[in-house]
């Protein structure tokens, strides 16, 4: 079976000759491919693509709406991450000034005070669920997290200028 | 699809008109809860009661739905006339919601104590910041809100907030009274906002919210605020509980009472027969009347920010453990450094003599800090 392939083209015999009217019969044969031929059927399948489409549509909307519902608004999820970082430092706040005070009255006032603020942030963060893109609901729980810190740092901050040696000017009345 | 948009636009909803005859003998009483009503004074002797919402960028469904759950009835009987208000979602003046699928961050350091600095403001200077509020929450509420959140996108790019990302209902909720009537008010988390000079008998609780006023004055007076704001352009008569006042304000106080704690308060002028008791609060008196008479001060644990009267006038200061800080903290005086019980007579400034005297200042302080700023010093 092996065979020079540089022979395949020389030999000139085997060549048959090309009928004179070629160009036009090819032209008829290319004319006629080109008429689509007309599919009784071509509707079913437009409806077909159509009904999957909209399947996948409605299963994706399904789908989003059922993420939606199980995921947490991004303010829900923003204002929940500050009330935690509040939340650590106020309790940081309260130990250090519980370790400087030297007066139970004022330690006794300052958790009553706390436990106040607290019962109302409970009240507010119940609006805010009802009311989550409230910005005065949101302005509400920040500065009540914010007063319960600030409280807490201001009266530290009152207790060691009380308890501060006077290292300059003294002068006792 | 333009058209409604542009229609639900500033929607306007009256959700309440009416309107009560009135005598002398007549007792309003005002029970609020999430509401913002501003009185203003009647002049045909009826009290008229006329509320009206607008909503911006809201869809007729979210309208509806917000006026179903406000909740107004008014009504006289026996010649009391009384409001009963009441709304699920808080409103105020100008009540801004984000919309849904925004993302956001919170400013903190907006919501943390500014440390200005301390300087002797006039009653006028006071005044104007008292007034500029008693309209709107802000002439820019963009400002308002980007100074305090910011808009997230989904690449955690942070932005401003533009006009139209944010929803806005504005409350018109005004209440026109005859000057004298008894008033009573019962709020929670809402809004008081009394743009005339009120004379009318003034009793109740505001429990969270803002009161924005003009004088209120009557010597029966009887109201308690807490976690709430106060702006008051002057205070006559009375007996006033403040407890955790935030920022608050009063231009003028005069023949009144005040207890207080976990307060901050800024006083433009104290006039006469003004005393004050209180719990770790932080005031400002910044100015004193040419006849004050008499100012008492009984604290424990406050901060005293104080301005020394420009005419001749007496000081006494009583009390213990308590520090005096001159000049911007620059000098301190160590004023009895003992916290037991006893008090002791820890400073006295007796008054020029053949002079006039405006008036005298008593100081009864345990373990406080009295700061004297720079320009307090009477030469």
């Amino acid at each position: 079976m092996k065979q020079d392939i540089r022979t395949l083209f020389t030999e000139e015999d085997d060549l048959k000759p090309l009928p004179k009217n070629h160009r036009s019969e090819f032209a008829d044969k290319l004319k006629k491919q080109s008429k689509p031929k007309q599919n009784p059927y071509t509707w079913l399948g437009v409806a077909a693509i159509l009904i999957m489409a909209l399947t996948i549509g409605f299963n994706a909307l399904e789908m989003e709406t059922k993420l939606e519902q199980n995921q947490v608004s991004p303010i829900v999820a923003q204002v929940e991450a500050v009330e935690a970082a509040y939340l650590k430092d106020i309790e940081t706040e309260w130990q250090s000034f519980v370790a400087i005070a030297d007066d139970a009255i004022l330690v006794e006032r300052f958790r009553k005070k706390l436990k106040d603020l607290d019962a109302d942030y409970q009240n507010i963060s119940l609006q805010f669920k009802g009311d989550s893109n409230n910005i005065l609901v949101i302005e509400a729980l920040v500065e009540n997290l914010q007063t319960r810190l600030q409280i807490l740092k201001d009266i530290q901050k009152h207790i060691n200028i009380l308890n501060q040696k006077n290292e300059h000017h003294e002068k006792s009345i | 699809m333009l058209i409604t948009s542009v229609m639900l636009n500033a929607q306007q909803h009256k959700i309440l008109s009416e309107s009560f005859t009135a005598d002398t003998n007549t007792t309003t009483i005002f029970n609020l809860d999430n509401i913002t009503v501003a009185l203003e004074e009647s002049t045909d002797g009826k009290v008229h009661v006329d509320y009206i919402m607008e909503f911006d960028g809201y869809s007729k469904k979210e309208i509806n739905s917000f006026l179903d759950e406000i909740k107004v009835e008014v009504g006289k009987f026996d010649n009391h006339i009384t409001l009963n208000a009441s709304s699920e979602n808080k409103i105020s003046l100008e009540t801004y919601e984000f919309k849904t699928t925004d993302a956001i961050t919170i400013n903190q350091s907006f919501f943390e104590s500014k440390k200005d600095s301390v300087s002797r403001k006039s009653l006028e200077v006071l005044h104007l910041e008292i007034e500029q509020n008693n309209r709107s929450i802000q002439g820019n509420s963009l400002k308002y809100i980007n100074d305090r959140f910011k808009k997230v996108d989904k690449n955690g790019k942070v932005t401003d907030f533009k006009k139209g990302g944010i929803k806005m209902m504005r409350s018109r909720f005004t209440i026109r009274i005859p000057p004298y009537l008894k008033l009573i008010v019962n709020a929670k988390e809402s809004g008081l906002y009394i743009r005339h000079h009120l004379r009318n008998e003034l009793t109740g609780t505001l429990i969270g919210g803002t009161l924005k006023t003009k004088e209120i004055s009557n010597p029966y007076n009887k109201v308690k605020i807490e976690n709430a704001t106060l702006e008051a352009i002057a205070i006559e008569g009375g007996d006033f509980d403040f407890i955790n006042l935030k920022s608050s304000k009063i231009g003028s106080i005069q023949n009144t009472k005040i207890t207080s704690e976990f307060s901050k308060v800024e006083i433009g002028e104290i006039r006469k027969n003004v005393t004050i008791t209180d719990f770790n609060s932080e005031y400002y008196f910044y100015n004193w009347a040419k006849d004050f008479t008499r100012f008492n001060l009984y604290s424990e644990y406050s901060k005293i920010h104080f301005w020394y009267p420009k005419a001749n006038h007496s000081l006494k200061v009583i009390g213990n453990n308590t520090k005096n800080l001159v000049s911007n903290n620059k000098f301190e005086i160590n004023m009895q450094p003992t916290s037991k019980e006893e008090k002791y007579t820890m400073m006295v400034k007796e008054p020029h003599p053949g002079e006039k005297l405006s008036g005298q200042i008593f100081f009864d302080i345990v373990h406080g800090i009295i700061y004297s700023h720079n320009d307090a010093i009477k030469k």
